[in-house]
């Protein structure tokens, strides 16, 4: 029953709770956004300046690519490439085996959940654990995440409390979040410490000097990165950049996008890995590069600025369809309105083309993007491309724009209808009437307004 | 197998059409030269405190007793610490006389313990710092492992007073205190205590990494106190 779209929104508008958690951090979240933004004209220029980078990497994104892979190599890191992600889990899986590895620390990563790693993992008798606190709290409750910075918006403190309670059996005053912290802290130091490898994403990896550079707040990407013998990085190809000279950019942009902040606590670049003399980090660094349908994404000219995404996730947070309906109803690994655009493209316009109707085109996404993605325009392309290359019109949708068609085509059937609808009681749905007034036809069409006042100004000129 | 995988991938690349490389990055923040020591430690010391962090002012001879009564407030038992020379110079194990201090100078792995369980505060120098975001730049090597400033609860970082301190992150990155053909295994970006606010938005410390960062800021001998009165100029 769960796996329709429609019958997931309707789920979730029922929910009170879920409704109410999500507003309240949505709210926060423009409202910390709202407050790290710089002046207009210098956010602008940074805006402009990251789109550029974007754009720029995109159009020299093979090349980038193999620079990437000769200077990590060149560092010590290996570099593995996924067609999909069958191909991606089966390398990681590999490498876990030849290191006998049973325990894996994950940091967080939209691409390993993209690939499903975590379950693939398991079913090979292999934890993978999230260590991102947000992750952690999902990962407990068997969930995924439902927004891509904030993974257990989802969540309130008495529902975290309770989660704790009875997986960890610790007993928290759900009003005491440092507690709840510390817990997760306790636990989570030890897996640090007896993991036999970790895993991570990458935020952007700079192609001239082969770092990989990890953006966070709370240490976990760092403990992953350092502490097991192996670190495996997974990342999505267009993730690269030219160099590290592009990374203040991008990285402001990012930071003040997702969290408000004009920087993380954390800025992890890595380079190699342990080199001789050196006491710790990791002996083998391993990069996956993973395709999984975006090399045709950057095929397809209209579409190929979906690759500019930094996730930041400022778009869901700005989209009033998201902020109603929450993360878990879009049932896709990206939700809100940059997941509308790219899982369609990854998984396919037929299935997934309800996605992309949640939406009003009202332009929040498209503005809140830190380099300018235009997320409306995109939505508005693959519904063009739904409706022409699918059969997804539902017969009175057809009949309806027939209707319509024919009206507009016969200027006095136009103007006859106009003065009909005026007398017609227009109601709206009921629940959708309790709080708005539905809008009434204007006394005058547009045309008749217009001619009268041309007959007016002609009088006065005549006059 | 995999090599096949990465000829596709690059062939279906490729096939998007020829690369046109017409943008040459340009900074969007002003990119300055570094900063004068006192500028530069007057705006980072408020930068620091927004991101929490403990800023304590001091000279190489008042650091000494800086860092015992740092001991003796928090009550350490067991302070971690690398083996660059500045720690022997200043005489550090003297002034941590009443706890132990261990050194960290062989594998990560026998180590283990003492970093994730006993440490109570791990020291490290600092190599550069951001100005405007409060940033500390550690490059951890041979003699200051990475684990210093992530395992203990608390992270020392020590300011020298010749630390470059650029305006923002574009000033340090346009003059690249690395090398790109020789990278640092390791550069960390610092602002501030671990923290999360993963649990409704609620803002907590010391999720994963230290709870607390402790900034010693050594500032030379106040040998011309006459000097002072250009500090407004200097600022500028």
């Amino acid at each position: 029953m769960k796996d329709k779209f429609s019958t997931r929104i309707e789920i979730a508008l029922d929910d009170a709770q879920l409704r109410d958690n999500f507003s309240g951090a949505m709210q926060f979240l423009r409202d910390k956004r709202q407050q790290a933004l710089p002046d207009d004209s210098h956010w602008r220029k940074l805006r402009f300046e990251g789109e550029r980078i974007r754009q720029q990497v995109l159009a020299r994104l093979p090349a980038l690519l193999e620079q990437l892979e000769t200077r990590c190599t060149q560092n010590g890191i290996h570099v593995h490439w996924a067609e999909d992600a069958a191909e991606a889990n089966q390398c990681i899986l590999r490498i876990a085996r030849q290191h006998d590895a049973k325990s894996i620390v994950k940091g967080k990563s939209m691409a390993t959940e993209e690939i499903g790693l975590n379950h693939f993992m398991a079913q090979h008798d292999i934890e993978c654990l999230e260590t991102d606190m947000g992750e952690y709290i999902v990962q407990l409750a068997g969930e995924t995440p439902s927004h891509i910075i904030m993974p257990a918006i989802h969540k309130n403190k008495a529902q975290i409390s309770k989660l704790f309670r009875e997986h960890l059996g610790e007993d928290c005053d759900p009003n005491d979040v440092d507690r709840l912290i510390g817990v997760g802290r306790k636990v989570l130091r030890n897996k640090f410490k007896h993991a036999d490898m970790g895993i991570s994403g990458v935020n952007f990896a700079a192609a001239d000097s082969g770092t990989l550079c990890l953006v966070e707040n709370e240490g976990n990407g760092r403990m992953c990165t350092t502490a097991p013998p192996v670190h495996i990085a997974v990342m999505g190809l267009e993730k690269v950049i030219p160099s590290l000279n592009e990374l203040p950019t991008l990285q402001s942009l990012l930071t003040r996008s997702a969290t408000g902040q004009a920087s993380t606590t954390y800025l992890n670049l890595i380079s190699h890995p342990r080199q001789t003399g050196e006491k710790d980090g990791p002996q083998e660094i391993h990069l996956v590069l993973l395709d999984n349908g975006r090399s045709r994404i950057h095929q397809d000219a209209d579409m190929q600025s979906t690759l500019a995404c930094i996730r930041c996730g400022a778009c869901m947070n700005h989209c009033p369809v998201y902020t109603r309906i929450g993360g878990h109803a879009y049932g896709s690994t990206y939700p809100g309105p940059i997941g509308q655009v790219v899982t369609p493209q990854l998984e396919g316009l037929q299935e997934k083309a309800p996605l992309v109707s949640a939406c009003s085109l009202n332009g929040a996404c498209g503005e809140a993007c830190p380099v300018n993605i235009p997320l409306p325009d995109l939505i508005r392309r693959l519904r063009a491309r739904i409706r022409t290359n699918t059969r997804h019109i539902r017969p009175t949708e057809r009949l309806l724009w027939q209707l319509w068609r024919f009206i507009n085509m016969r200027p006095r059937l136009y103007d006859l209808t106009l003065r009909i609808s005026r007398w017609i009681p227009w109601q709206g749905p009921t629940a959708w009437r309790q709080e708005r007034h539905f809008p009434k036809p204007a006394s005058k069409s547009l045309r008749r307004y217009m001619a009268e006042k041309a007959r007016t100004q002609q009088h006065e000129e005549d006059a | 197998m995999n090599r096949d995988s990465r000829a596709r991938i690059l062939r279906r690349l490729h096939s998007a059409g020829p690369e046109i490389s017409t943008h040459h990055h340009t900074p969007v923040t002003d990119v300055r030269p570094r900063m004068s020591a006192r500028a530069g430690q007057t705006l980072l010391r408020e930068t620091l405190i927004q991101n929490r962090a403990q800023v304590i002012d001091c000279t190489p001879t008042t650091l000494k007793d800086r860092l015992s009564s740092l001991q003796r407030e928090y009550r350490w038992q067991n302070v971690i610490v690398g083996t660059h020379p500045l720690f022997t110079e200043i005489g550090l194990e003297e002034s941590l006389s009443d706890c132990t201090v261990t050194t960290y100078q062989q594998g990560y792995e026998s180590l283990k313990d003492t970093l994730f369980d006993t440490a109570d505060a791990g020291v490290t120098t600092v190599q550069a710092a951001i100005a405007d975001t409060g940033t500390l730049v550690v490059m951890p090597n041979e003699q200051e492992p990475r684990m210093l400033s992530l395992a203990p609860p608390v992270h020392i970082a020590i300011l020298e007073p010749d630390c470059p301190i650029y305006a923002n992150f574009d000033s340090l990155v346009a003059e690249a205190p690395w090398d790109t053909a020789t990278m640092p295994s390791n550069i960390l970006l610092i602002s501030g205590p671990s923290k999360t606010a993963d649990i409704q938005q609620t803002l907590a410390y010391g999720a994963h990494g230290p709870r607390e960062l402790v900034v010693l800021m050594l500032s030379d001998e106040p040998s011309h106190p006459a000097k002072k009165a250009d500090l407004s100029v200097d600022f500028e």
